[in-house]
């Protein structure tokens, strides 16, 4: 049902955006679009069939504490 | 060199845009618990707006010597393929603080007013609601700006003057009782944060009158900074610096006790308003700022049919970026989005500020 849904709404983006890009003959724009959609669609797909991901944040949190360990003040 | 971008906004516009975006800050007042974290806090505001303005020089010197490029044109301009790549982690800057701050609107939704819905449902709607106004593009998010920004004020003036009488002064002093470092220190972790200066390089080419980026980037700050330490003030005034530390939204929580005689009650849900719309500005400006920076990477024509895919990626974002409340909190205090932000605010922007001095790719002067 969710990915249903899912894909519902990426379809309709696609709908909504892709004959225009052709009808102007945009193809590099189409081309950035697709990829940028499709990313969008892996990770929610992933996100919905309960994939663990890791977060960036957890990595830029440890990262920054190691730096700023032993600050100089 | 094409420009993606027609619409035009003046210097005005781009500096309530700052202004509506550096608002965010004022409901949890994270200055409050950064150093020095006492009752001078307050008088962070003039030394963090100088620092902020020392901050901006790089910006507004590669601004002026390239008049029709914006951020992430003219890092590739000056370091070809090396600045694609700065201008790759530029465009992942934006997406994230706009994901970050989507989590925060999400999250303020159902914790505060629809507590049984879930977080998704505001996100999506709020998302493609930021997706019309950045396809609409920089003209209409500037008019909205200036709309929204003066109502703002007002509202803080509002609630500052209705709390006056319960403000204690002495609670704001003694002044420079741990010497003038302390002050200094924070005004030095508090400006990396206003990371809207790469908003206001991002805009700077769009402006009719092009030399104005220097007044609009200094009005702004110095109109929030105003604000930060009358909102400061206030609160340390009413709570005493020790209580206001313990408190989430300290702010907030000054807005909630206002009663006037029995029939002015409930103020909060001014503040809140103006609260979230700062919040969905500051969503929309990143954003936009994202979906123009891909598309002037990718050297499209359009940035606009950009918005939708983005968005998809800006709400999966916010939902995985954070797991809880807390972990939000931590990765936004001083400790840690200070330093993140640092490289994108003052370590990246010399470094091409340097590069432009020794290459000198731009107009030089005249």
């Amino acid at each position: 049902m969710k990915i249903f849904l899912l894909l519902l709404a990426f379809a309709g983006i696609a709908y909504y955006e892709v004959p225009g890009l052709i009808h102007r003959k945009q193809w590099r724009e189409l081309a950035a679009f697709t990829g940028l959609l499709s990313l969008g669609f892996v990770l929610s797909l992933l996100q919905i069939i309960g994939v663990k991901m890791p977060s960036p944040t957890k990595g830029i949190i440890l990262l920054i504490k190691q730096i700023t360990r032993n600050p100089g003040a | 060199m094409t420009m993606l971008e027609n619409g035009r906004i003046d210097w005005k516009q781009a500096a309530w845009l700052i202004i509506i975006s550096r608002s965010v800050t004022f409901i949890s007042l994270e200055a409050l618990k950064a150093p020095p974290a006492n009752q001078q806090t307050w008088m962070v505001g003039p030394i963090a707006l100088g620092i902020a303005m020392v901050m901006a020089v790089p910006f507004l010197i590669l601004a002026k010597r390239f008049p029709r490029q914006t951020l992430i044109q003219y890092s590739e301009t000056l370091l070809g393929p090396l600045g694609k790549l700065i201008g790759v982690f530029y465009v992942w800057f934006f997406i994230h603080t706009s994901a970050i701050t989507l989590r925060h609107l999400g999250g303020f939704f159902t914790t505060a007013v629809m507590p049984e819905t879930p977080t998704l449902v505001f996100i999506i709607s709020l998302a493609l609601l930021a997706a019309s106004a950045v396809r609409n593009g920089i003209e209409v998010i500037g008019r909205t700006g200036q709309v929204i920004g003066p109502a703002l004020l007002v509202t803080f003036i509002l609630i500052a003057a209705l709390v006056a009488k319960d403000v204690n002064p002495k609670a704001l002093l003694p002044l420079f009782d741990k010497g003038f470092s302390q002050l200094l220190y924070g005004g030095l972790i508090y400006a990396p944060r206003c990371n809207e200066i790469l908003v206001a390089a991002m805009v700077a080419p769009y402006l009719n009158l092009k030399k104005d980026i220097n007044k609009a980037v200094f009005v702004g700050f110095a109109v929030y900074f105003l604000f930060f330490m009358l909102v400061d003030a206030t609160v340390i005034g009413v709570f005493g610096v020790e209580q206001a530390k313990t408190l989430v939204f300290p702010f907030f929580s000054l807005t909630q006790i206002i009663s006037i005689g029995d029939f002015l009650e409930r103020v909060e849900i001014f503040y809140l308003t103006a609260w979230i719309l700062c919040l969905f500005i500051k969503v929309i400006i990143f954003y936009y700022a994202a979906a123009l920076g891909t598309a002037q990477i990718l050297r499209l024509k359009d940035y606009k049919p950009l918005a939708f895919p983005l968005g998809t990626i800006i709400v999966i974002l916010s939902v995985l970026l954070v797991e809880s409340q807390v972990e939000l909190m931590e990765f936004t205090s001083y400790k840690i989005w200070t330093f993140y932000a640092l490289p994108f605010v003052v370590f990246l922007p010399l470094a091409l500020l340097l590069t432009e001095l020794v290459r000198k790719k731009g107009n030089s002067g005249s």
